[in-house]
């Protein structure tokens, strides 16, 4: 027995008291955690699925177009011979960004021209890994190559339809024989056309190893507006010319945030009130008790003591909310999730940060509403409050 | 030292704000270590506010109340908060025990003022105090469930549990029957012949004939000393 008795005897003897305010309190943290959590997940599978709609920003290499007249008789222009981007150095420089988190996919493209039966056809040397990632909605008849597929290749739908081709057969391309893996069906691109072949394969019948025509890279634009983004890139690399795609991204992470940023306030809102009711409720309740508190200072409680009495009250009625909130905030994503069809990215596992984080913020928010009773119950005069009337 | 300065009150003036005149008026009282000392009196004459001084409950507006000779009160609060828990006890009309706590744990109380738990010495201590004003076996009843006199008790082996050596009653037979009433003042009688030191005021002149002095009180002021 000690200090903490007093608390833990008055919460058990106004249980009904204790059981309501522990009731609105773990509503508020549910519900506040409940709705990050929610939204975490949302936010999260959004940005995946925004990234497998394609690239947002393409770099190419600077293009340099020389206008040739003579005597005011144009001769049309001509295109300089543009030099292909370093992939190495484009990595390095991509990697020093300070926006480097946003960016979620860089996928290289070597373009090279080959005859195949007769027909001239042109190459897109890719990386398999993260070209698969950025055309999330390729589908393919056959299959798509693996992660290394350095001897697959994989047919456009118009490529495939004129050179006859079929998942599984072998082309000889350059000397070299790779299977065809898959042929993607139409997307109405320029994909249709085109047949996707290892980046190094590309590289070398282009006669430039280790070099890139272009990049499509798909940036997250949650944090921040695509511009800088872009902006970074171009300063990263001055020799090449950075194109914004998708500005469409932009407004849906905006909505994103929207749905993140309202969860935020309703909750806030209901842990404010029930903040104001913790407050209401321990004012009365120093009210009611002024007399206790007289007995208290009478035989020598401190003012510390008796403010320590009633904080520790709130802070009791805090953890356990706090622990409550964070089973029924499972609870509650779990059920959610489920009604949005994404269960399957729910936590599943005991999170000891998350937890304690909820704890904390339960037992301090409990702490703080209380201390203002508390303080005024510490002024209590012992006399004052126990003359007989 | 004398046994007749334990406890000096010395010019105490005390006036509530907005009170035409002092509660308590330039008053001088003595009181000796192992006295058994009766406040009479008429309502509103100030006993209580004394009482409360005394005790330091409250401070007075002015004078000065010698402890063994040292001024308590410009003594600081912390030294104040001791002498209440330690050296002062504090009885009143009203028994003023908290409901929901068991008679032992009222007991207790005074020893649950931090974080540091209740030695096992100091509940043995409750529970022979607890004994000794004639609850044993009443240590797990709540106040609600105890009689009124047995309430008042309680609340007397609250005030005496850490060794008190002055015991300040407020009429503390004034809400019990004549019986019940009588054996409180019984009670007190045979811990002051153990050596308490014991200032009770009462209105009924019964139970103060069976002290050792009687002080009247009128306006504030000691009328006789007898
Ligand atoms: N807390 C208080 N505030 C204002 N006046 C008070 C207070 N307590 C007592 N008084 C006044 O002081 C005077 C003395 O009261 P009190 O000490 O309670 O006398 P008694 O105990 O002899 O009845 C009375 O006039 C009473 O009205
Ligand atoms: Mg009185």
């Amino acid at each position: 027995m000690n200090i903490l008795t007093l608390p833990l005897r008055h919460t058990g003897a106004k249980w009904a008291r204790t059981f309501l305010l522990t009731a609105v309190f773990t509503l508020g943290l549910a519900s506040m955690s409940g709705l990050y959590q929610v939204s975490g997940v949302i936010a999260d599978n959004f940005e995946k699925k925004l990234i497998s709609y394609g690239a947002n920003i393409l770099v190419t290499p600077k293009r340099e177009t020389l206008r040739i007249s003579y005597g005011g008789y144009s001769l049309g222009d001509v295109i300089m011979e543009e030099d292909p981007i370093d992939l190495a150095t484009a990595q390095k420089a991509i990697d020093a960004m300070p926006l480097r988190a946003n960016i979620a996919i860089v996928a290289p493209k070597m373009l090279a021209m080959t005859r195949l039966s007769g027909q001239t056809l042109a190459l897109v040397g890719v990386d398999w890994e993260q070209e698969l990632q950025l055309k999330g909605y390729w589908e393919a008849e056959g299959e798509f190559p693996g992660a290394d597929g350095a001897f697959e290749a994989l047919a456009g739908a118009e490529a495939a339809r004129k050179l006859d081709l079929r998942p599984g057969q072998s082309l000889d391309i350059d000397g070299k024989t790779l299977r065809l893996a898959g042929v993607l069906k139409a997307t109405g691109s320029d994909d249709d056309s085109a047949l996707f072949v290892p980046l190094k394969l590309a590289q070398d019948i282009a006669g430039k190893p280790g070099q890139a025509s272009f990049l499509e890279v798909a940036a997250l634009c949650s944090g921040c507006p695509i511009e800088d983004i872009t902006a970074q890139l171009q300063e990263a690399m001055p020799d090449s010319e950075v194109r914004a795609l998708i500005q469409v991204a932009e407004s849906r992470m905006y909505s994103v945030h929207f749905a993140q940023n309202l969860a935020f306030s309703v909750s806030l809102v209901i842990l404010v009130t029930a903040c104001a009711m913790l407050i209401m409720s321990m004012l009365s309740s120093v009210a009611e008790r002024r007399r206790e508190i007289g007995i208290m200072r009478a035989i020598g409680f401190s003012r510390s003591s008796v403010f320590a009495v009633f904080v520790s009250e709130a802070l009791g009625i805090g953890l356990l909310a706090g622990t409550l909130a964070y089973v029924c905030g499972r609870f509650l994503t779990f059920y959610v999730l489920g009604e949005l069809h994404m269960a399957d990215a729910a936590p599943t596992d005991f999170e000891a940060l998350p937890f304690f984080a909820l704890i904390l913020l339960a037992a301090a928010t409990a702490g703080l509403a209380a201390a203002f009773p508390a303080w005024r119950a510490s002024l209590v005069e012992p006399a004052e409050a126990l003359v007989a009337l | 030292m004398n046994e007749k300065n334990l406890l000096q009150a010395r010019g105490i003036v005390k006036r509530y704000p907005g009170a035409e005149r002092p509660a308590v008026d330039h008053l001088d009282l003595d009181i000796g270590a192992g006295e058994f000392l009766s406040i009479a009196g008429p309502s509103g004459s100030g006993k209580t506010t004394l009482l409360h001084i005394l005790s330091s409950l409250i401070q007075a507006d002015a004078g000065q109340i010698l402890f063994q000779g040292q001024d308590i009160c410009a003594a600081p609060e912390a030294v104040r908060n001791r002498l209440r828990g330690l050296v002062f006890a504090v009885v009143f009309q009203q028994h003023h025990l908290l409901p929901y706590l068991s008679a032992l744990e009222n007991v207790l109380l005074p020893f649950l003022g931090g974080i540091k738990p209740a030695r096992a010495a100091d509940i043995a201590t409750a529970q022979a105090m607890l004994s000794r004003v004639g609850l044993a076996g009443k240590e797990n009843s709540r106040p609600g469930q105890m009689s009124g006199g047995e309430q008042q008790r309680v609340a007397i082996a609250r005030a005496l549990v850490r060794g008190a050596q002055v015991l300040f009653a407020d009429e503390p037979t004034g809400s019990l029957d004549s019986v019940n009433g009588a054996a409180i003042i019984q009670l007190l009688r045979e811990l002051n012949s153990e050596g308490l030191t014991v200032v009770m005021v009462t209105h009924n002149d019964e139970f103060a004939a069976q002290s050792d002095r009687i002080v009247r009180m009128a306006d504030g002021a000691i009328q006789t000393l007898s």
